[in-house]
């Protein structure tokens, strides 16, 4: 599958190459949001449990400390390159890199007759190639544009959990997340679609703003020796659900390859 | 450009609608079971008491509390009390249920142990000089480990002399060829597989056998 729409991918931009007018390379980067579901949904349950540890724990005499609750998993930084060969005046096929990244971690000690630590990092990150068009609805001075994408994503997955509990807390907890290390990945085609405003500065240089709806989730992780992805424990992998809106800002270069046939 | 209006509405409208479903629809609406346990290690027979409070409903509320024990028996509500009359290792499931009737659950693993069987062993003859039990070479001592005791059965009874030499069975004789201090160490085992070891040191005199008939209160004429 991913041989078949990368060779489908390069296929489309040689065409595109050969045909086209303008070649427009950009770059982009802005703030991005995954829903991640599952994954936030584990975090509510580790925050439950800190949160009933932190309450109990200021009540016992012998035992100190106070652990932080995890933040949200899912809102990061989004960046995009790629260069898009104009066919006529109003759409353009091209390609594009995209990486997004977004993580979470909290650590604290609870202090008795023995340190005991909790320790959690969760990071998440895609990369993703995609073959992407866009078309011109209004050139009114602004240039209104719609884009859609799609592609193969990378992602990966790495957790590092340290979840001790005091040995004079006196009840057991259920529920608590597995201790350990572990990288896990797995790849998946994705969407996306978008709106897009430009703001021409001159004929080679436009800054613009986008708003995307990625399209983006894998069921699947694993890490080397093959173990998904089960951060509670329960049994049942975790789907990385990626999903999500980004908002970019754009610096593009227009280069006219063919005046003759250039982009208006 | 009437065209190009409606296009861009109809984009716009698709991705607010995409979006939504995206970032709302899937969003997981399964109650979590947590649940804390004390103890989760003890001695049998042993009452565990279980709090299922800690469990919550991100989009509802729990109606349910559903207990499973392990061992066979079940239980109801928010919180529970179990006794564990047999040793074991269970997995206790707590199974929450929402309002909108999905439900969730976790585990946590009990352990109800086996109470290890007592082990002592009394001896004879024996005789008492200057505070001290003592026995003499050669003399044929019966040791005797009926006092042991267990909640089930004591299977094995096995003797360790001191002096190398080894023996099972409730009752043994053995007699020492050499003086000294030994320590006799019975190990009993049950039929849980529990052991016990029990340990005595046993004095050894040279000479005649000595016994309570010829050193009456340990008069010191046994030597």
């Amino acid at each position: 599958m991913k041989g078949l729409v990368t060779v489908g991918a390069v296929l489309i931009l040689w065409a595109a190459m050969l045909i086209a007018g303008p070649v427009e390379v950009y770059l982009s980067g802005g703030p991005s949001a995954a829903a991640l579901n599952e994954i936030n949904s584990i975090k509510d349950r580790i925050n439950a449990i800190i949160t009933l540890l932190n309450d109990n724990i200021a009540l016992l005499p012998e035992i100190t400390g106070e652990v932080e609750a995890l933040d949200s998993i899912g809102s990061g930084i989004a960046y995009q390159a790629g260069e898009r060969f104009w066919l006529s005046d109003r759409f353009a096929l091209g390609g594009k890199l995209e990486g997004f990244r977004t993580s979470t971690a909290t650590a604290g000690i609870y202090t008795s007759s023995e340190t005991s630590e909790v320790s959690i990092d969760l990071d998440c990150y895609a990369v993703g190639f995609l073959l992407s068009g866009r078309y011109d609805f209004l050139n009114a001075g602004v240039i209104l544009s719609a884009d859609l994408g799609a592609g193969y994503y990378y992602s990966g997955f790495n957790r590092a959990i340290t979840f001790q509990i005091p040995p004079e807390y006196p009840d057991a907890i259920s529920g608590l997340p597995p201790e350990g290390e572990g990288r896990y990945s797995g790849s998946t085609l994705g969407f996306e679609g978008g709106l897009s405003l430009s703001f021409p500065i001159t004929d080679w240089l436009e800054v613009g703003s986008s708003l995307f709806y990625r399209s983006l989730a894998l069921g699947g992780m694993r890490d080397r020796q093959g173990n998904s992805l089960d951060l509670d424990g329960d049994g049942t992998p975790e789907k990385v659900d990626l999903g999500g809106i980004t908002v970019q800002f754009t610096f593009s270069l227009i280069i006219d390859l063919n005046p003759e046939k250039g982009k208006e | 450009m009437r065209s190009a209006r409606f296009y861009f509405l109809l984009g716009l409208i698709l991705l607010v609608v995409v979006a939504i479903t995206g970032c709302l629809g899937v969003k997981s609406g399964e109650p979590q079971a947590l649940f804390t346990a004390s103890p989760v290690e003890h001695m049998i027979p042993f009452t565990a008491n279980f709090d299922g409070t800690l469990s919550y409903d991100p989009n509802g509320m729990i109606v349910s509390y559903l207990w499973n024990f392990g061992d066979g028996a079940a239980g109801e509500g928010p919180q529970a009390t179990h006794v564990y009359k047999e040793d074991g290792e269970y997995t206790v499931l707590l199974t929450v249920i929402d309002n909108q009737g999905i439900s969730g659950s976790s585990s946590l693993m009990v352990q109800a142990l086996n109470p290890p069987p007592t082990a002592t062993f009394s001896y004879r003859p024996k005789s008492k000089m200057e505070d001290k039990y003592i026995v003499g070479t050669l003399e044929w001592i019966t040791f005797d480990a009926s006092e042991s005791a267990d909640d089930g059965e004591v299977i094995a009874y096995n003797w360790n002399f001191g002096d190398g030499e080894t023996a099972s069975g409730k009752v043994v004789e053995y007699r020492y060829l050499y003086a000294g201090t030994y320590n006799v160490v019975l190990t009993v085992t049950d039929n849980d597989g529990g052991k016990t070891k029990y340990v005595e040191a046993i004095s050894i005199l040279g000479g005649p056998p000595c016994n309570g008939d010829i050193c009456p209160g340990g008069g010191g004429s046994c030597q």
